[in-house]
């Protein structure tokens, strides 16, 4: 239990460390905008494309054709994506050590933690993408015997044993294998004081993602709109079916809506998710130096190490 | 520094829960009480509905048929709200003078509990009453203005609108019943006390009540669906009392700012 008041502590040094150093922001923040460029020009591309010659020369024929088509190009754009995002990734890591390390950020160390770390970063991702393939079939069987306790519970431990080893690799310039092995160790020690660590932690990231968000909103919004145009157009009242050119039409004013409305709650939600991922690294990189241990007893194990 | 203080008091509150377990009690009393509601309540219904179509059956078919009923109905509401309320104050009252005792390095019991519940039932009750009276008069504006505010807001800022609205009406209305208790003043002057506390320390209050929200919503719905069913009552039990004293020693730490005429 009381390596659990030490995230209170480690709470009050992050906030400190992150008060002082507001250039940690500035990768996210560009990060953030080229997520939704790419938003807006999927929207914009959806919107020219609803109601042109080849939207309307697909048939039942070339379906099939055009959902392999649609389903590529956001596979690639994902791709694409997950790539920037780990560059960013391994840039923003290297911030996090020099902010907690030297208490200050140097023009070259986002540049520097790509060239390092990028690398690194992508293999074990990818390698933990796989694991979760490998795995997926196991887990469902096993979250369903367990009455969807499993379901929750996997994933959450799975996290918390992998939770230090980015920073491993980071601040002891560790490989893969032994970074992962560290935050296994690092998270077997301190299992419990890690788990709430990371419970407030996910309660504050994962809010942005939880069944509140504007997505779902806009897409009720979306079921709502959709259910006044069946009611209104369709066979309920009697009415003729709408033709091509009233679909088109809707679907052209539905898309210009959706397009700044999904845009700007996009562009919020991600800020509130930078700032809450920001503090919460911050704080995960001091527990990873910390160790919760306390200060006394770090001291008196420094001052035994240089007596002997 | 206002982050530094909220954290030490939520590091002192954790020491306090740990050393006293029994300020937790009154979660399984309010387990008790909402199961005794909600057996009542599916009694009442059953009833009314097989009394209703038994004399009625086959002439239900019009609005004014539904109208008829429509008292009968609003008045089980206000006698089941009722009961709620005051259900709510007692355990209020009672549950914050345990914590108070607790605080104060006193090993709580139940005479705290039930000293609390004789000393301050009738002033939190009171001032529930009246907010549930204001809540209503003004509850045609307030719904239509929410409406506005969730469309606009709500969708722009992707729900985090929602949860700060919430949150904030936490950091202005959550500290009155502890301010009726650790005061001993009246209803009135402690939701205007209450207001004057939340607006001098309103980061603190909000980080740490923004994470008691999201906190609360993470363990109900991140943990699945059995969790959330069967021990669902019980994590959010243990959060609000949490929370309960932590606003109690803020409040203890900042009164002496806090100024209300």
């Amino acid at each position: 239990m009381e390596k659990i008041y030490l995230i209170f502590d480690y709470f009050k040094k992050a906030f400190h460390i992150n008060q002082a150093n507001k250039k940690i922001y500035r990768p996210q923040i560009a990060l953030i905008i080229v997520k939704t460029l790419i938003l807006i020009v999927c929207g914009l591309t959806i919107y020219s494309y609803i109601g042109n010659n080849r939207f309307s020369d697909y048939n039942a024929n070339n379906w099939f054709g055009f959902i392999i088509y649609s389903v590529l190009v956001i596979a690639l754009l994902l791709i694409i994506l997950g790539i920037i995002s780990v560059l960013v990734e391994s840039g923003l890591y290297n911030m996090y050590k020099m902010c907690v390390i030297n208490n200050e950020i140097k023009p070259g160390d986002f540049k520097e933690g790509i060239r390092k770390y990028f690398f690194k970063f992508l293999l074990g991702d990818i390698l933990i993408a796989l694991a979760w393939i490998i795995i997926f079939i196991p887990y469902i069987i096993v979250g369903t015997i367990t009455l969807t306790i499993g379901l929750a519970v996997i994933p959450i431990a799975i996290n918390i044993l992998l939770t230090m080893w980015k920073v491993s690799i980071v601040i002891n310039d560790n490989d893969l294998i032994k970074a992962f092995k560290d935050s296994f160790s690092f998270a077997k020690k301190n299992f419990i004081p890690l788990t709430v660590l990371q419970m407030i932690h996910w309660a504050f990231v994962k809010g942005t993602y939880s069944s509140s968000t504007g997505t779902s909103y806009v897409s009720n919004a979306g079921n709502y709109y959709s259910s006044f145009n069946n009611k209104t157009f369709g066979t309920d009242y009697n009415l003729n079916p709408p033709s091509i050119e009233t679909v088109v039409k809707t679907a052209k004013i539905v898309c210009a809506i959706l397009i700044p409305i999904v845009s700007i709650a996009n562009i919020v939600a991600l800020i509130m998710n930078m700032i809450f991922e920001v503090f919460f690294t911050l704080v995960i990189f001091i527990t990873y130096i910390e160790k919760f241990e306390k200060a006394e007893k770090k001291n008196t194990m420094e001052v035994e190490s240089h007596v002997v | 520094m206002w982050f530094d203080k909220i954290m030490e008091d939520c590091k002192e509150a954790l020491i306090i829960s740990k050393k006293n377990k029994g300020i937790f009690i009154p979660i399984f009393i309010q387990l008790g009480f909402s199961f005794f509601l909600g057996i009542l309540i599916a009694i009442i219904v059953i009833v009314s509905i097989i009394g209703t179509f038994r004399v009625n059956f086959g002439s239900f078919n019009t609005w004014q048929s539904f109208v008829s009923i429509l008292p009968v109905a609003i008045g089980f509401v206000i006698i089941i709200s009722l009961i709620a309320i005051i259900f709510n104050a007692l355990l209020e009252v009672g549950s914050i003078s345990l914590y108070k005792a607790a605080v104060e390095g006193i090993k709580p019991t139940s005479k705290h509990f039930f000293q609390g519940i004789k000393n301050y039932f009738l002033k939190v009750f009171g001032g529930s009453m009246f907010l549930g009276i204001v809540g209503l008069i003004l509850s045609p504006i307030i719904f239509a203005l929410l409406i506005l505010y969730t469309v606009i807001i709500g969708v722009l800022t992707a729900g985090w609108g929602m949860t700060f609205l919430s949150t904030i009406l936490l950091v202005f209305f959550l500290p009155w019943p502890i301010i009726v208790v650790l005061d001993n003043i009246s209803p009135i002057k402690a939701i205007g006390k209450s207001f004057v506390f939340g607006k001098k320390n309103f980061l603190a209050l909000f980080i740490v009540l923004l994470a008691y929200t999201l906190l609360t919503r993470y363990l109900v719905s991140g943990l699945g669906i059995f969790v959330a069913a069967f021990g669902g009552w019980f994590l959010v039990g243990v959060l609000a009392t949490y929370i309960k004293v932590v606003v109690i020693l803020f409040y203890k730490r900042e009164s002496e700012t806090v100024v209300y005429k």
